[in-house]
């Protein structure tokens, strides 16, 4: 369990620490997350972390008690927001059309590309499994 | 009365109490949302946050001083973010055998999410900060904070504006797929992750296994293509 903690915690200063020092325009939780799936794609199952019974690892069973928890998160950041209520209240409905324009756009776009390219494919592939 | 004031000056003067008001919040909104289980609109996050900002009013308390508490609960965004390694990983099958539908999704995905909402706020003449606010809003709250804090953005709007895109996305993505008679729950769920982070995945789950599934990983790959597009976007298009 605080191995766990340690695996997470350490990737996450590495991704800050790199992204610091060099200047890199992704941001440090993002770096750790990518040192973090590197680190199990290629040195997972050296160390007993296959991904079939990854659920089970202390590694998993942290990450995905955060997953599960990680509207909480969210929270003191959006509460952040009563400090600007005059722009919310200045653009808020704009915001909304252009949040709910976009989300719409996004989905639509993101599952045609996805449904195209998979009926392209040979079709014994992507129905064995 | 006089013997509790020392207590209760004590108490306000201790992050203890705003991280712990926040956490019972936030069990009683999950309470709240357990109940209201038919109805899409009723998220926790929002919940929560509407019924914190009305405690922090109606007991004059600064966000400074609620934040020195609910720093703590904040801090979990980075490792929660790293969390999302390990459904990537546990789907590293899934990911090489539809590796080109994925990267290609994924793609117009990312592209599409930042540019569209930009283009709209273009539109209705927003001031900068909260163009780069809405550039990120589909990206997981943690990423797409970062993302705007780096490129100069205000980083409260951005989570305000991906709890919403969450909250609208899980709503809309249903009707929106049967209208498009788009009835693969691999891309469905895909998509969801993509347009609506956590949010969306968690209602993928609710819908079918494997939309959640594919949910997941949308979400985790969107908050890396993301992080490297929203930056590029930016600089071509502000």
């Amino acid at each position: 369990m605080i191995q766990a903690i340690g695996i997470l915690l350490t990737c996450q200063l590495a991704g800050e620490v790199l992204s610091q020092a060099l200047n890199l325009p992704l941001p440090g939780p993002v770096i750790g997350l990518i040192i973090l799936i590197l680190g199990l794609f290629f040195l997972g199952s050296r160390y007993g972390l296959m991904e079939e019974t990854i659920d089970v690892e202390p590694i998993g069973r942290v990450s995905q008690g955060l997953l599960n928890t990680l509207g909480i998160f969210f929270v003191p950041a959006a509460v952040g927001t009563m400090q600007v209520s005059d722009v919310l209240a200045r653009y808020g409905l704009k915001l909304f059309v252009a949040v709910a324009g976009s989300t719409c756009f996004t989905l639509i776009t993101t599952a045609f590309l996805f449904g195209y390219i998979v009926k392209l494919l040979p079709p014994d592939k992507s129905n064995h499994d | 009365m006089t013997n509790l004031t020392p207590l209760w000056v004590y108490i306000l003067g201790t992050p203890l109490l705003w991280m712990t008001v926040t956490v019972l919040v936030y069990v009683c909104s999950l309470r709240i949302v357990g109940v209201l289980r038919s109805n899409p609109c009723a998220n926790p996050i929002l919940i929560s946050t509407v019924t914190l900002i009305i405690l922090l009013k109606m007991t004059h308390t600064s966000y400074a001083t609620y934040f020195q508490g609910a720093q703590f609960v904040h801090f979990m965004l980075g490792p929660s973010t790293l969390a999302i390694a390990v459904p990537i990983y546990r789907n590293r099958k899934l990911l090489t055998r539809l590796f080109f539908p994925i990267l290609v999704a994924l793609t117009g995905g990312a592209i599409t999410g930042s540019v569209s909402g930009l283009l709209i706020g273009v539109l209705f003449g927003l001031p900068r900060g909260l163009l780069i606010a809405i550039a990120p809003k589909s990206v997981t709250g943690g990423v797409a904070m970062a993302i705007t804090a780096r490129m100069g953005g205000v980083p409260s709007i951005t989570m305000l504006l991906v709890v919403t895109a969450g909250i609208f996305g899980a709503i809309v993505v249903t009707p929106l797929m049967n209208i498009l008679k788009i009835n693969d729950y691999a891309g469905r769920g895909f998509a969801v992750g993509v347009a609506a982070h956590g949010v969306g995945t968690a209602r993928a789950y609710t819908v079918h296994p494997t939309a959640g599934l594919f949910a997941a990983v949308g979400m985790g790959l969107n908050a890396i293509a993301s992080a490297i597009a929203i930056p590029i976007v930016l600089k071509l298009l502000l």
